[in-house]
C-alpha cells in the first residue's frame, strides 16, 4: 500500500440515502421483473394460447446467447456511472441513447461529481424525470399513432434518428476535457485512455469493432484503463491537483 | 382467433397501463426522496429546478426517436406490446431481433405474426420478455456492492480514489469516440458538428445563462438536422 493510501481514512461510511436508494431500487427491480414476466403469462392463461416448447426454443436460444453476455457487459460498464439510479435505468431501458447522457448532463448542470452522494441523488432525479418523459411521449404516441405515422416515418426524420448517438456523444465528450466542478481535478487524465482509445481505433478501422460491440469492448477497456491509471498515478504523471476554477456552492 | 386478437385486446392494454403506472409511482417516489436529500446536502432549489428542466429537454429528442421505433414495431406487432416494450426495457433493434428470431424459428415472417395463430404472438411476447431480463436481474443482484464499492474507494483511498472513480467515465469515451469517428464519415461529421455546437452554446450561455439548461436539447436537434445533410452528401 502506498504512503498516499495509508493517510486515508480506514473505514468509509456511506450516506443513508445511498443505502435507502439501493434497497428500494432492488425491491422495485424484483417486482418489476416479476410483473414483466407475468404479462405474457396472464395473456396466455386468459386466451388459452400457450405456445409449445418447440415454438419458444429457437428464439429463446438465439436471443439469450446474445443478451446474457450483453447484460453482464452493460451492468459491468454502466452501473459505476449510474449508481443507485441503475435500477430505474435498467428497468426503463435506453441506456446510452437517453438515460446516461441525461444523468451526465444533469450532474454537469448541478456541478456535482459522480460517485458522491450529491452526484448519485442528482443522477436519480434526472433518471426519474427522463423515464417519465419517455413514458408520457410514448403514451401520447399511442393516442396519436395515425397522424404521427406520416410525420415520423418521413425519410428526413428517419435518417436523423439514426444519428442520435454521435449527436449525444459530441455534446458529452467536451466534459472530459474540462476540470469539472470539484475542489480538485485529475491532471493529465486523458493519458489514462490513450492506449484503450488507440486499440479501439485500430479495431474499428480493421472493421472488427462497431457500436453494437461497445458493451463488450468496455468490459475489456475498463480494466485496461484502470491498469493504465494506476501506473500513471504511481509514476506521478497523472495526479490530483487543486482546481483553480472551483467555486464552492452556496450553503457548503 | 389470430395474433391480432390478443395483440389488440383490452386486457393487454390494461396490464401494460398498470405496469407503467407502477414505474411512474416509483419514479416519483424516488424523485422526491432524492430531491429532499439534495436539499439537505445544500443543493439549492434553483439547481434542482435546473436539473429537472435539463432532464426534460434532454429527454425529449431521444424520446421522439424511440417513438419512431414504436411506430415501426407497431406495424408488425400491433400498438399495445411495442408501447410496453419501448416504454420500459426494450430498444428497437433488440425488440425487432427478438421478434424476428422467434417468428422465423416457428416458420413465419415478422409481418405474419398478427395474422398467425395466437400462440405465435404469445411466443414472441415470452421470448422478448425473457431474453432481456438478464440485465435487470444482474442489476438487482450486483448493483449495490459494485456501485457502493466504487464510492468507498473514491472517498477512502485519497488521491487514487479520485483517479479510480473517474476511469469508468473516461473508458466509455475511449470506446465510443473511436467507433463513432472511424465507422463512417456522416457519423464522424455529426459528432464533430455536435462538439462545435456545444462549444458555441457554452460561449453563448455565458451571456445568456438560461441557455445552459437547454444545451443538450438544442445541440441534439441541430446536430441531428446536420446529419441529414452529411448523410446525403457522403453516404
Amino acid at each position: 500500500m502506498s504512503k498516499k493510501e495509508k493517510t486515508a481514512a480506514p473505514k468509509v461510511q456511506l450516506d443513508p440515502f445511498i443505502h435507502w436508494s439501493h434497497k428500494t431500487g432492488r425491491v422495485f427491480m424484483l417486482l418489476f421483473v416479476l410483473y414483466t414476466f407475468c404479462i405474457p403469462l396472464i395473456i396466455c392463461a386468459v386466451y388459452g394460447c400457450w405456445p409449445s416448447f418447440k415454438q419458444l426454443l429457437p428464439g429463446l436460444v438465439s436471443i439469450m446467447a446474445l443478451m446474457v453476455p450483453t447484460g453482464f457487459a452493460e451492468v459491468g460498464s454502466y452501473t459505476p456511472l449510474l449508481g443507485s439510479s441503475s435500477y430505474l435505468t435498467f428497468a426503463t431501458g435506453n441506456l446510452m441513447n437517453l438515460k446516461i447522457p441525461c444523468a451526465m448532463e444533469a450532474q454537469k448542470v448541478a456541478k456535482v461529481e459522480q460517485n458522491t452522494t450529491e452526484g448519485d441523488a442528482i443522477a436519480l432525479i434526472s433518471t426519474c424525470v427522463s423515464s417519465i418523459v419517455t413514458i408520457v411521449v410514448l403514451a401520447l404516441g399511442l393516442l396519436l399513432i395515425a397522424p404521427l405515422q406520416g410525420i415520423l416515418q418521413n425519410e428526413v426524420v428517419s435518417t436523423a434518428s439514426g444519428y442520435i448517438l454521435p449527436a449525444l456523444f459530441g455534446c458529452m465528450s467536451l466534459g472530459i476535457l474540462g476540470r469539472g466542478n470539484a475542489p480538485t481535478y485529475v491532471k493529465n487524465k486523458l493519458l489514462i485512455i490513450a492506449i484503450p482509445a488507440l486499440l479501439v481505433s485500430l479495431l474499428t478501422i480493421a472493421g472488427i469493432a462497431s457500436s453494437g460491440m461497445a458493451g463488450y469492448l468496455l468490459l475489456i477497456m475498463i480494466p485496461l484503463s484502470i491498469l493504465c491509471a494506476r501506473i500513471l498515478w504511481k509514476k506521478g504523471i497523472v495526479k490530483v491537483v487543486e482546481n483553480p476554477n472551483y467555486n464552492a456552492p452556496e450553503g457548503k | 382467433m389470430t395474433g391480432a386478437t390478443i395483440a389488440n385486446s383490452p386486457l393487454l392494454y390494461i396490464l401494460i397501463a398498470i405496469g407503467l403506472v407502477f414505474i411512474i409511482v416509483f419514479a416519483l417516489y424516488s424523485f422526491f426522496k432524492a430531491r429532499k436529500r439534495c436539499l439537505e446536502l445544500g443543493v439549492s432549489e434553483e439547481t434542482i429546478s435546473n436539473v429537472v428542466k435539463t432532464s426534460i429537454t434532454s429527454s425529449l429528442v431521444p424520446s421522439l426517436a424511440i417513438l419512431l421505433g414504436f411506430i415501426t414495431l407497431s406495424v408488425s406487432l400491433g400498438a399495445a406490446w411495442p408501447w410496453w416494450r419501448l416504454s420500459v426495457i426494450g430498444s428497437l433493434s433488440y425488440e425487432i431481433m427478438a421478434a424476428d428470431y422467434t417468428a422465423s424459428g416457428i416458420g413465419v415472417s415478422l409481418s405474419q405474426v398478427l395474422s398467425s395463430d395466437p400462440s405465435v404472438f404469445a411466443a414472441v411476447m415470452i421470448v422478448m420478455t425473457v431474453g432481456v431480463l438478464s440485465g435487470p436481474v444482474l442489476v438487482a443482484i450486483l448493483a449495490e456492492k459494485y456501485s457502493t464499492g466504487i464510492m468507498k474507494v473514491k472517498s477512502g483511498k485519497g488521491d487514487w480514489g479520485q483517479v479510480f472513480s473517474g476511469v469508468f467515465y473516461l473508458a466509455m469515451f475511449a470506446v465510443y469516440i473511436p467507433i463513432l469517428i472511424f465507422t463512417e464519415l456522416p457519423t464522424a461529421l455529426t459528432l464533430f458538428t455536435s462538439m462545435i455546437l456545444t462549444i458555441l452554446l457554452g460561449i453563448a450561455s455565458k451571456k445568456l445563462p438560461v441557455l445552459a439548461n437547454f444545451t443538450m436539447a438544442i445541440v441534439l436537434i441541430l446536430s441531428m438536422a446536420s446529419s441529414v445533410m452529411w448523410d446525403g452528401l457522403f453516404k
